[in-house]
């Protein structure tokens, strides 16, 4: 009888999770199958499969993927590679930045015992609990009269804080540590330095890890940050904004819209099939405190 | 070891990344070379639906006839808009521009376009007029400044309004004969009515003459099995411009341009004497007849469900419904389309479409080999329509200007004179089908090469019932300065039960209950007495 | 002895690439001798200046400050400038007025204020962005966090596929959401709508839902990794009382999952009370700086107005930064009484 109903509940479960895959895999497969038809395909039928493996519409997509900018008093066009290689590096820095600062600090605090750590420590909380709603005015008028506005490094010192989720997660991995590692090696003469980067970060490797991929993919998807902060460097992210967005006459026919939108997916998409299962099962290791 | 991997892994990415930057690797290439020996004259060219082609054979003859100067052509849309260009202008390299969408006003107070009085007030060098003689007397009041000053000149005129197909038209028989039935119902009588302009012998020829009349053939049209109406979807605009080409029509070019100028007479239809139109008052032309004209149609168009069914899709951007529209003709699964709400570079926006379509379906669908005409607006049933025709431009913000920081002003001059000789001003229609609002002739061996459709805008053009309204000119500085309600908002924006209605066509076919009249009340919701007086008040003085 | 580079066995296609990978890895490791060495050196030479003294308690005490300062100094300047002054500059921004001919801020006292007042009681469209914000807030309380935990729990007890699942569910995580939004919106606009005959995003009654529909639908992924993270560190003894007991897998989940979770969905829900006054609803994504009237949420609307680097932007900002801080008032006041309720009301950990 129990086994019945356990039987029947896991069945529901499973029916309610294909049909929501099924939900999210149809549009994506459906845009798959149209970025290789022809305008003539696709108007006689949006849901036949395409007659041929076509890769005009990827050939076009690739020509007139461009963000016009103006740069050091010189306007041009910003074309796939360039906004790619804008993205590595807007990816990379803010990366950096984004995980070694919360994991820094959070050993700051959980391993010393100063009156300074219990109140950053609070700091986090407080900050956490209490949300700040509407300061992107201000932060782009301070970014600009410090000169981080459309820089790369500026923007991944403002990406660069300890607050947030980020510093929990390490807070928690640091904590989990026993003292009797870093209290062995300090007997032994190790300076701080070394008792850092020897003893405990080897200990939260797979945390950092797991952060760090995350939020590498998160900045790489990110569009609006860099709409925002770095005009004259648009990264790929936003170069899909706006191709999506372009009065472009070879741009708007939607199969070389749905064309472009695969070719820059492709990159992320790469890394996923790669890393899949270090993703995901390092993330598990690297959750948040239980 | 991992952090120092994955780390590590960071650094060198960024290190190859920033490497392989040096040397502008990024910049791709695709124009002229520069030829040192001569001297170089950019043109800055918005590339929308008129292409380029045109220029460029233009440019050719400039350079045969100047050898010394190479001109060098930059073909762009997003970077020539209004908004990009009025701050980026500084930067461009361009001495000339060819635009459409300026607010030239603006440029001027900005001192970014230069003072070209003289080159449009001398005489073409091989002709006896000057560009100032041939320009469109209503443009030319526009364009020249208070102390008699040019600093743009008009680009290009287009007609916006409903395409149809004459091909379908004539095979099916949707022309109304000279007893007034459609032929498809009375195929004994084949003489073509004078259609609405009464004129016997031009290119309105058994189009419907009334609103009655239209009534009859877009139901006919459904009947048969076909869809009467197509527009796109992303730009809602195209929707609203066609309804302003029927509020036109209806009240005639002097009443409709009273609202943009807000200076003239205007006799309501309540009242028997005429109402002194200004700045105070001008909210009450909200109650011009004619826009409830329109609505009229929208409401028709909608209710009886007139109208293709991707028109509402946002995805279905100008382009798509060009290509929807064109490929009806052939397509198994779809209705043919009998019209097309678009302006008069359509049919050149879509030529790599007919190429297209020739291709795999033949070259009786190539370019040039269809024909399509445009149709004019029907008059009202009780005779209440004003006289001849009423068609809106909605390029009369298109200009041609000089950028003020140019090295070579004569050059730019000169070409600016030749760009208006006669000659390239055929080669301009001849090439894309548009007019050039200057007074030109085309020869037969012109328009021999013109496309069916070309010739018969040019015709409309040139009849002399035409008449020419200019809907995207701002003669009132409150368009300018009061854009967020003078704007776009100006035309349609109702205010029903304090909701904000944008676009009547897309309201109709969400409420069921609501009708044109009640959109037309709406409209004189949102310019009521008090809001106008709320954003207006300032430019009253100018009246007192 | 010679070290070994590849010692994991290594199959199929990455064959080609092993002495890519051996050079890669030799390069690593030659990197960080380096820095190892340097850092040797670098210590040998402080030796010899300060050379080791008996320790003191007081000593090593000063050492470790020494070094906290060191680690603590970025963050904490990092945290003046960029929060705590960011913060301070934008409550003196809701105090001022953009001046468009000189390109300057000036103080105007409360007008902010009162013209933010007025839109948000009056003004039709910022009254439709309100209703919105709310419905999309109840929606990811009543409906997507349900749905989060049932989907959690399903994975927890590995139903048939787990893995894929847990795959297919992390993806929204993974492919960007623009792509996804733009691919949604194609898919419904054009290829849905030419089956059903209905635009479910153009029609105004069906709109603002199947945005609704589109956020629950696309925000997968993290919460419901930390939720089955949560859950696999529930004791398996009390699992197995559970089960002793003859609970059914819903009694399961409500009795034992639940309770034990509690913690974690308490910090999801504190910390989305903000989502009330900034979440974009994908309408960015979806229409760029032009979307319907009838779909604007508060997160759009003032994203919006602000977005363009352009004078009309510049002269929003006061305006942005005012709302702002009536948001945060707002957005504290619930997220503590959000927090208190929670605490009180909630399960409690025997």
């Amino acid at each position: 009888m129990k086994k019945v109903h356990r039987n029947i509940f896991l069945i529901v479960g499973f029916i309610l999770l294909i049909a929501y895959s099924i939900s999210f895999v149809t549009p994506l497969l459906w845009a798959f199958l149209t970025s290789f038809k022809t305008e003539i395909e696709f108007m006689l039928d949006k849901f036949s499969l395409p007659k041929s493996l076509n890769l005009q519409n990827y050939i076009t997509a690739y020509r007139t993927i461009r963000v016009p900018i103006v740069e050091n008093g010189v306007s041009r066009y910003v074309y796939a590679e360039e906004m790619l290689f804008n993205s590595v590096v807007y990816s990379v820095l803010s990366t950096i930045m984004h995980v070694a600062t919360p994991c820094i600090t959070a050993y700051a605090v959980a391993r010393y015992n100063f009156r300074f750590g219990k109140l950053l420590y609070s700091i986090v909380i407080i900050t956490m609990i209490l949300p700040i709603v509407g300061n992107l005015p201000s932060q782009i008028q301070v970014a600009k009269s410090l000169g981080f506005y459309d820089s790369f490094f500026g923007l991944a010192i403002m990406k660069g804080h300890f607050l947030g989720i980020n510093f929990m997660i390490f807070y928690a991995a640091f904590k989990s540590i026993p003292k009797d590692y870093a209290e062995a090696a300090d007997i032994d003469g190790a300076s701080q330095w070394k008792i850092f980067t020897k003893v405990m970060l080897p200990h939260v490797k797979t945390t950092i890890s797991a952060v760090a991929l995350l939020s590498f993919i998160t900045f790489w998807n990110d569009y609006t940050t860099p709409m925002i902060f770095l005009p004259s460097k648009p990264t790929i992210a936003y170069g899909l904004y706006y191709f999506n967005q372009t009065t472009l006459t070879e741009a708007s026919f939607l199969t070389v819209r749905i064309a472009g939108s695969m070719l820059i997916s492709i990159p992320i998409l790469l890394v996923f099939i790669f890393m899949k299962d270090k993703l995901i099962g390092n993330i598990n290791v690297g959750g948040l405190k239980g | 070891m991992k952090i120092k991997h994955i780390f590590l892994t960071l650094v060198t990415l960024v290190g190859i990344a920033v490497l392989s930057s040096c040397g502008n690797k990024f910049i791709r290439y695709t124009g002229e070379t520069i030829d040192k020996t001569k001297t170089q004259l950019y043109i800055g060219n918005f590339d929308g639906g008129l292409g380029h082609d045109w220029l460029e054979t233009v440019a050719a003859l400039y350079e045969e006839k100047n050898p010394t100067i190479q001109i060098i052509i930059n073909n762009e849309k997003d970077m020539y808009s209004d908004s990009n260009l009025y701050i980026n202008m500084p930067n461009y390299i361009n001495d000339i521009y060819f635009l459409n969408g300026i607010t030239y006003s603006n440029y001027v107070a900005k001192g970014l376009i230069a003072d070209i009085t003289d080159v449009v007030k001398g005489t073409i060098e091989g002709e006896n007029e000057s560009i100032y003689d041939k320009m469109n007397p209503t443009l030319r009041d526009y364009y020249e400044t208070d102390d008699g000053k040019f600093y743009a000149v008009p680009f290009f005129d287009s007609i916006f309004g409903a395409v149809y197909d004459v091909d379908l038209f004539e095979e099916e028989g949707f022309y109304f004969n000279s007893d007034g039935n459609l032929i498809c119902y009375d195929p004994n009588n084949t003489e073509l009515s004078a259609g609405p302009n009464g004129i016997s012998g031009d290119y309105d020829d058994g189009l419907p003459a009334t609103f009655s009349q239209w009534k009859e053939l877009v139901d006919t049209i459904k009947s048969f099995g076909y869809t009467p109406y197509s527009w796109n979807g992303t730009y809602d605009y195209y929707r609203l411009r066609y309804l302003t080409a029927i509020w036109a029509d209806y009240e005639g070019k002097a009443n409709f341009d009273l609202n943009f100028s807000f200076n003239g007479e205007y006799t309501f239809p309540s009242d028997e004497e005429p109402t002194t139109i200004n700045i105070k008052n001008a909210y009450l032309l909200q109650k011009q007849p004619g826009k409830k004209y329109a609505l009229d149609f929208a409401e028709y168009i909608i209710k009886n469900g007139l109208y293709d069914r991707n028109s509402f899709d946002t995805v279905n951007t100008h382009l798509m419904a060009q290509e929807t529209y064109l490929f009806s003709a052939v397509n198994p699964n779809t209705n043919r389309i009998a019209m097309l709400l678009e302006g008069g570079w359509w049919e050149n926006e879509a030529r790599s479409f007919f190429n297209t379509m020739a291709k795999t379906y033949g070259q009786e669908y190539g370019f040039g080999q269809r024909r399509f005409g445009f149709m004019p607006t029907p008059k009202a049933d009780d005779g209440s329509s004003a006289e001849g025709t009423t068609l809106i431009s909605s390029t009369g913000n298109s200009v041609v200007v000089i950028n003020a920081k140019t090295n070579v002003l004569d050059i730019a001059k000169d070409f600016l004179e030749f760009a208006h000789s006669d000659e390239a001003l055929r080669i301009f229609t001849r090439m894309t089908g548009s007019v050039r609002p200057y007074d030109y002739e085309m020869t037969e061996e012109d328009f021999a090469q013109m496309t069916y459709y070309a010739k018969n805008m040019f015709e409309i053009y040139h009849n002399p019932t035409t008449q020419i309204s200019y809907v995207s000119l701002y003669y009132h500085k409150a368009f300018v300065e009061q854009a967020s309600f003078l704007g776009s908002k100006w035309w349609w924006n109702a205010t029903i039960s304090g909701k904000s209605l944008a676009e009547p066509f897309y309201e109709f076919s969400q409420n069921k209950n609501l009708t044109a009249e009640a959109y037309f009340q709406g409209l004189q919701t949102t310019y009521s007495k008090n809001a106008w007086d709320q954003k207006m008040s300032e430019y009253y003085k100018e009246v007192e | 002895m010679k070290k070994q580079y590849i010692d994991e066995p290594v199959k199929g296609i990455k064959k080609l690439f092993i002495p890519l990978i051996i050079i890669y890895r030799m390069f690593l490791d030659f990197i960080a001798d380096k820095l190892y060495s340097l850092e040797v050196k670098i210590h040998q030479a402080y030796r010899k200046r300060f050379p080791e003294k008996r320790t003191l308690i007081k000593k090593k005490r000063k050492k470790e400050l020494i070094f906290f300062i060191c680690l603590v100094a970025y963050p904490v300047l990092q945290f003046l400038v960029f929060y705590v002054f960011v913060n301070i500059n934008s409550i003196l921004l809701s105090f001022k007025k953009f001046d468009t001919e000189t390109a300057t801020y000036f103080y105007v006292g409360l007008e902010n204020f009162k013209n933010f007042l007025r839109d948000i009681t009056q003004d039709y469209g910022m009254i439709t962005a309100v209703k919105n914000s709310v419905k999309l807030y109840l929606a990811t309380v009543l409906i997507a966090l349900p749905l989060n935990l049932v989907f959690s729990f399903f994975l927890y007890k590995k139903v048939p596929g787990a893995n894929s699942f847990r795959t297919v569910l992390f993806l929204p995580q993974i492919i960007s959401s623009l792509v996804i939004s733009l691919m949604f919106r194609y898919f419904v606009e054009n290829a849905l709508a030419s089956i059903i005959g209905v635009n479910l995003l153009q029609n105004k009654s069906s709109g603002f839902n199947t945005i609704i529909f589109f956020c629950i639908w696309a925000s997968f992924g993290t919460q419901i990794l930390m939720y089955t993270n949560a859950m696999s560190k529930i004791s398996k003894e009390l699992v197995e009382v559970g089960q002793l007991e003859g609970m059914s897998l819903f009694q399961e989940f409500w009795h034992v999952t639940l309770p034990s979770i509690y913690p974690t969905i308490v910090v999801f829900l504190v910390a989305g009370v903000a989502s009330l006054f900034t979440h974009q609803a994908g309408l960015y994504n979806f229409y760029g700086p032009s979307a319907r009237q009838d779909l604007q949420t508060l997160g759009y609307i003032f994203f919006v107005k602000i977005v363009r680097n352009n004078d009309a932007a510049f002269a929003q900002y006061p305006y942005a930064s005012a709302a702002g801080l009536l948001f945060t008032v707002v957005a504290a006041t619930i997220t503590l009484t959000v927090k208190h309720l929670l605490e009180k009301y909630g399960p409690r950990e025997d």
